[in-house]
């Protein structure tokens, strides 16, 4: 059994659940979600996150708005929509009923 | 140090060796190849550039040259296309994003052709021009998506509501009989007593067939136009075509074996003959009275199948499975003296002989009794024999100048062309005693003599 491949699909169980409770909190430029989610070991490399936030975007969970930078070229700048702050409050239930249910089964 | 190159990345122009460029346009074209049949990929494509030219300037500056070791630890950052272990990725292909991949695509490596050949000319404008182009593209590509969708919605309304319409016509006018039931005479409309009639026409045993049969080949259709009206209309994909197909098969063998037993029984009206007889009318009198003997306002019949441009009219008995059919009169002037009656019985068969047999078989009855020549409005068959296409037509040829007297019931016996002819239908002209001479000209009003 190959362990890190097993934390691997641990990880993108929890990926977009991570994505959009960053976002929750501020609107974030790419980079900052990433250096949440490095620091958080979620992620290993950046290339991760963009399809990511592709999908949720084009699923209507988040919109972004254009920032201009002065270190680069213009960033986008990520926020939740309504719709993904109800799928948040959907994915937070879900999230404490998964781990009570794990808890139950690990201290049984 | 190696030849540099200059490349647009992200809408910002950099110097980059000859080595690491090579290593950066493999990197970028293993990304394009992960994202390119993916939805939304050209925009994380987009967006992974956008975070490469962030890395690179962070690193060096836009002055700086981008070696082999940037690029590595760029590379090292983001990560190889394999690594991202991002949930599985929707294979969606839709056309309006591969549309969209391919313009990016082209912009970008266009681009980036277009920069080795001019190096230093500032591109960063080219490439938000080719952004904003994009942009204006994709609302282009929605426009046209929603007009589709629009199009496709209006044309399964229609398919929905002529496949629904022409099923209830089908079921009203054969199934419930309406309006024939309810109003007998509409022109054209009794013909929902044409499946009563096929008893008339073929054997009893082959109308349940033919019944199934025509309702298979005319509804299997109309429910195939509803269920492609309500697919367009609310635009799903379904696994459909086993069903698809075995309707097909359905209706392809219906017609086929509605075709076989049709033609079967269409054989036995190839041939048409006429039997005509002839009645001298001895001793005419000066004014020759015309009555129906028998009249179709006394028949006892269930229902009526006219065909209005022919004027041919058929009267069923369901109780005593008897036909009826309208016999038709006309006039003409004798080349002598004589008066006399012809009758014409026409009928089809298998052959001629058997044509003929079945027109002689035809039952009109008419007699000349004093003054008067009794016709019946009608003719009919002898038990246990099938319509076909039959028809009974009687002719008075008459001298000119013999005035006759025809009766309501007998007038009708006249077609309409002729009573046109005759001025028979006008109110102004229309005598009380409904006298009438035979002329040159046909028939003409008179006075009593």
């Amino acid at each position: 059994m190959d362990l890190e491949n097993t934390k691997a699909q641990m990880r993108k169980g929890i990926l977009e659940y991570c994505i959009l409770s960053v976002l929750s909190r501020n609107s974030c430029y790419a980079s900052d979600i990433i250096k949440e989610l490095k620091e958080a070991k979620v992620i290993v490399v950046e290339g991760t996150l963009y399809p990511l936030l592709t999908r949720q975007k084009n699923a209507k969970l988040l919109s972004y708005r254009w920032e201009e930078s002065q270190q680069g070229p213009p960033r986008k700048y990520y926020e939740l929509t309504s719709e993904g702050k109800e799928y948040l409050a959907d994915l937070d239930n879900s999230w404490i009923e998964l781990v009570e249910s794990v808890n139950l089964i690990r201290t049984k | 140090m190696d030849n540099t190159i200059k490349i647009n990345l992200g809408g910002i122009l950099f110097q980059i060796e000859e080595a690491a460029y090579l290593l950066l346009r493999d990197y970028l074209q293993a990304i394009d190849t992960r994202f390119r049949h993916v939805a939304g990929g050209a925009e994380t494509i987009e967006d992974i550039e956008s975070r490469i030219a962030e890395i690179f300037q962070s690193k060096n500056g836009a002055a700086g040259v981008i070696s082999k070791e940037n690029v590595v630890e760029m590379i090292s950052i983001i990560g190889r296309p394999e690594e991202f272990d991002q949930p599985e990725i929707e294979s969606e292909s839709a056309r309006y994003g591969t549309q969209r991949k391919k313009m990016y695509g082209n912009a970008f490596y266009s681009n980036r052709r277009n920069n080795r050949q001019s190096a230093g000319s500032d591109l960063s404008g080219t490439s938000k021009v080719g952004n904003a182009f994009n942009e204006v593209f994709m609302a282009l590509g929605k426009v046209l998506n929603i007009f589709f969708r629009v199009i496709l919605i209006i044309i399964g309304i229609s398919l929905v509501l002529t496949g629904f319409l022409a099923m209830l016509s089908f079921v009203m006018v054969f199934l419930f009989k309406y309006p024939g039931s309810f109003s007998t005479n509409i022109d054209g409309v009794n013909l929902s007593y044409i499946p009563d009639f096929l008893n008339f026409i073929v054997p009893p045993s082959i109308v349940p067939w033919i019944t199934v049969l025509t309702t298979i080949v005319v509804v299997l259709p109309l429910l195939a136009l509803i269920y492609w009206g309500v697919k367009m209309i609310f635009w799903f994909k379904a696994k459909d075509g086993i069903f698809s197909l075995i309707a097909l098969v359905i209706w392809v063998m219906s017609i086929a074996a509605l075709s076989i037993i049709l033609f079967n029984e269409g054989v036995g009206y190839a041939e048409t003959a006429k039997a005509t007889s002839s009645k001298i009318l001895k001793e005419l009198p000066d004014t020759l009275y015309i009555k129906s003997g028998k009249s179709i306002s006394d028949l006892k019949y269930d229902h009526e199948i006219s065909i209005p441009d022919d004027e041919y009219e058929i009267f069923i008995a369901e109780e005593s499975k008897e036909i009826f059919v309208r016999t038709y009169l006309g006039f003409e002037s004798s080349e002598d003296n004589n008066a006399v009656l012809e009758v014409r019985k026409r009928s089809t068969g298998r052959s001629r002989s058997d044509a003929l047999l079945k027109a002689e078989a035809l039952q009109y009855n008419f007699s000349f009794i004093g003054d008067t020549l009794y016709l019946d409005e009608y003719f009919t068959y002898p038990s246990g024999t099938k319509w076909a296409f039959d028809n009974v037509g009687a002719t008075l040829v008459i001298p000119e100048g013999t005035v006759i007297s025809i009766d309501n019931n007998v007038e009708s016996m006249i077609r309409q062309h002729h009573r046109n002819y005759y001025d028979m239908d006008s109110e102004n002209l229309k005598p009380k005693n409904r006298f009438w001479q035979l002329t040159e000209e046909g028939l003409r009003y008179c006075e009593p003599k």
